[in-house]
């Protein structure tokens, strides 16, 4: 689909794709550094278009999206490839899978977020699969890959919460879309990834809760 | 701090919600506490949070706080070489508050709930303890059917979760360590009785209103599912338990085992609970399930659904049947413990508290008024057109 005419990105999109830019160069960086197979030419060019829409962090600076995005970066950097397929590969995939879907066909959003929300879900259907398939030949499936998804996710999963309040500020108005709808819609993708690649249901839907709750 | 010529206890997890009313309950009691803190407790943070707690009960906070010694807690193999240190302390008794409640953790449940509970043994019998007080929960005897009695349990045919599991094996080394013992099981525990104030983490019911403020106070809404089945819901107010357990350290004989929980009787159901809960909201539409069986697959939009999912565990453990023996906390009642039980009408307290506290609800429950106001004034418009028509 070829969204016409291209319209200019407001304001309000230019912070949102500063922050997803962030995430997604994080990305890309990571697969090359750790999984080299994930750095696939649609994800390259996902990031090369954010580069050119999105050059700079100044539209999330002196912010207060600029620390908890931050810390949520931080959280999500490590030179492990486990880490890398645990938090890039299911976690950050999945959150920007969730934005993408939602955000495509709202109305709140201009032409040229519609566009670049179907780069970014061509950029994770070619990751997708092979992602599953490594996360199964190299931790395992059932008990196993759920211990390693607990022990690397949490941090990354309560700064995640931790962004909510800020994203509802800048965003929840304005487009019509809270962040708590936005997790409503990741957590229910994460819980079926996760059972999957073999996880119970009911000790990741425990583990989340108590995550997401602080406990 | 100064060396001690009159006995002490040693309180694992002083700053936990439970173990900060037991600390404060002790200090109240004019006994001495050591409190072994780690990472960035302190005992100033210890004190303060002493008081806010003791202010929200309406006690007066100014209590003898050289009562309470703080000393540094050591990684868990390195703990029962305190008992030297400790020993100069006067302390000769060990309660045991720690835990981790992590229901599906297995290795941090093996490592809080199981390994820190044997090192402290250990110190127990270094110190030639006089008694290892351990508190538990009364869910630890797992799915069985029947009265859960006040002895120690066999492996059930079910647990609710792993947290459960390793509260039992916990119980099982306990018992079998030597030393006298006293294990305290309470039920579910809830805010103060007369205000409602809680100070505790999003644990139980509160896990259960905590999700609904985070998940579904958020757009108005017309429709609300729940799971709600009619059985009994086990709880215990806050101010109940700390005197319960101060009680049973003072009167119990060596080696009792008390569940504490409110009377049978008084307790509402889970159905009753959740619906005063419900009620807050002004939603013109409310299913209540008896069992998750009955949930429909299709028509209920996400963030409900994902509330229903992440109240499911404690949603299961609510729906079965509990009935836990009393006899013992019967025993402590009659002899002169204050103990409140909970009814509907203090749920509905700590309710109110819980609501008052919540920006987010307070912000939903004006939200909904309006729009359910708004939805009558225009059902009644179409009711008059249809009239005049």
């Amino acid at each position: 689909m070829i969204a016409s005419p291209i319209a200019q990105l407001t304001d309000s999109e230019i912070l949102l794709w500063t922050i997803l830019h962030n995430f997604e160069a994080l990305a890309l960086k990571q697969y090359e550094k750790n999984v080299l197979v994930l750095a696939t030419p649609e994800k390259k060019e996902l990031v090369e278009l954010l580069a050119s829409k999105v050059p700079t962090n100044k539209a999330m600076e002196n912010t207060s999206l600029e620390e908890p995005v931050n810390n949520l970066l931080t959280s999500a950097t490590n030179s492990d490839e486990i880490h890398t397929l645990i938090v890039q590969g299911i976690l950050l995939e999945i959150l920007g899978q969730t934005i993408y879907r939602t955000f495509k066909d709202s109305d709140a959003f201009t032409s040229a977020t519609h566009a670049l929300c179907l780069t970014g879900l061509t950029a994770q259907e070619s990751i997708r699969e092979e992602t599953r398939k490594l996360i199964l030949e190299k931790i395992g499936s059932g008990d196993k890959v759920y211990e390693v998804f607990v022990s690397i996710s949490r941090p990354v999963i309560m700064n995640l919460d931790a962004l909510g309040e800020s994203l509802d500020q800048h965003f929840s108005e304005k487009f019509g879309i809270s962040f708590s709808d936005l997790m409503g819609e990741f957590v229910a993708e994460l819980i079926s990834t996760c059972m999957d690649l073999g996880m119970d249901r009911r000790k990741v839907v425990g583990y989340l809760t108590s995550t997401l709750m602080g406990i | 701090m100064t060396a001690a010529n009159e006995n002490g206890m040693l309180l694992i997890g002083a700053t936990g919600y439970l173990g900060s009313l037991v600390t404060a309950g002790f200090l109240c009691d004019g006994q001495r506490v050591v409190a072994p803190l780690r990472g960035s407790n302190t005992r100033e943070g210890l004190i303060k949070q002493i008081k806010e707690d003791l202010i929200a009960e309406d006690i007066n906070p100014e209590i003898d706080y050289d009562r309470l010694v703080t000393v540094s807690l050591p990684p868990v193999n390195e703990i029962p070489d305190m008992a030297t240190q400790l020993k100069d302390l006067g302390v000769n008794e060990i309660v045991h508050c720690a835990g981790s409640v992590d229901y599906f953790d297995a290795k941090k449940l093996k490592e809080v709930n199981i390994d820190l509970t044997s090192s402290l043994i250990e110190l127990g019998k270094r110190l030639n303890a006089k008694r290892f007080v351990y508190l538990s929960t009364a869910f630890c005897s797992g799915f069985v059917d029947g009265l859960v009695r006040e002895i120690l349990h066999n492996t059930p045919p079910a647990d609710p979760t792993e947290y459960t599991k390793s509260k039992r094996e916990a119980e099982a080394l306990v018992n079998n360590c030597g030393l006298p013992f006293l294990i305290v099981r309470p039920s579910i525990v809830i805010g103060d009785s007369r205000k409602g104030y809680y100070s505790g983490k999003a644990y139980g019911l509160y896990q259960f209103w905590a999700a609904f403020e985070k998940f579904i106070c958020g757009h108005s809404r017309s429709v609300l599912h729940f799971m709600a089945p009619m059985v009994k819901l086990h709880m215990i107010h806050q101010d109940a338990f700390k005197a319960g357990f101060v009680a049973a350290c003072k009167n119990l004989p060596d080696n009792s085992i008390l569940h504490l929980t409110s009377r049978y009787e008084t307790l509402p159901t889970v159905r009753e609970v959740v619906k005063q809960w419900a009620g807050l909201w002004d939603v013109s539409e409310v299913h209540y399930y008896q069992d998750p069986s009955e949930v429909p697959p299709t028509g209920i939009d996400r963030r409900n659904r994902m509330w229903l999912d992440f109240t499911s565990v404690n949603n299961d453990i609510a729906a079965h049947p509990w009935q836990f023996q009393t006899a013992t906390l019967d025993q402590l009642r009659t002899a002169g413990l204050k103990f409140r039980d909970v009814t509907l009408d203090t749920v509905r307290v700590c309710q109110d508290n819980f609501v008052a506290q919540s920006q987010r609800a307070q912000t939903f429950l004006r939200k909904n008024r309006d729009q359910l106001t708004s939805r009558t004034q225009a059902s009644e418009s179409k009711t008059l057109i249809s009239a005049v028509s």
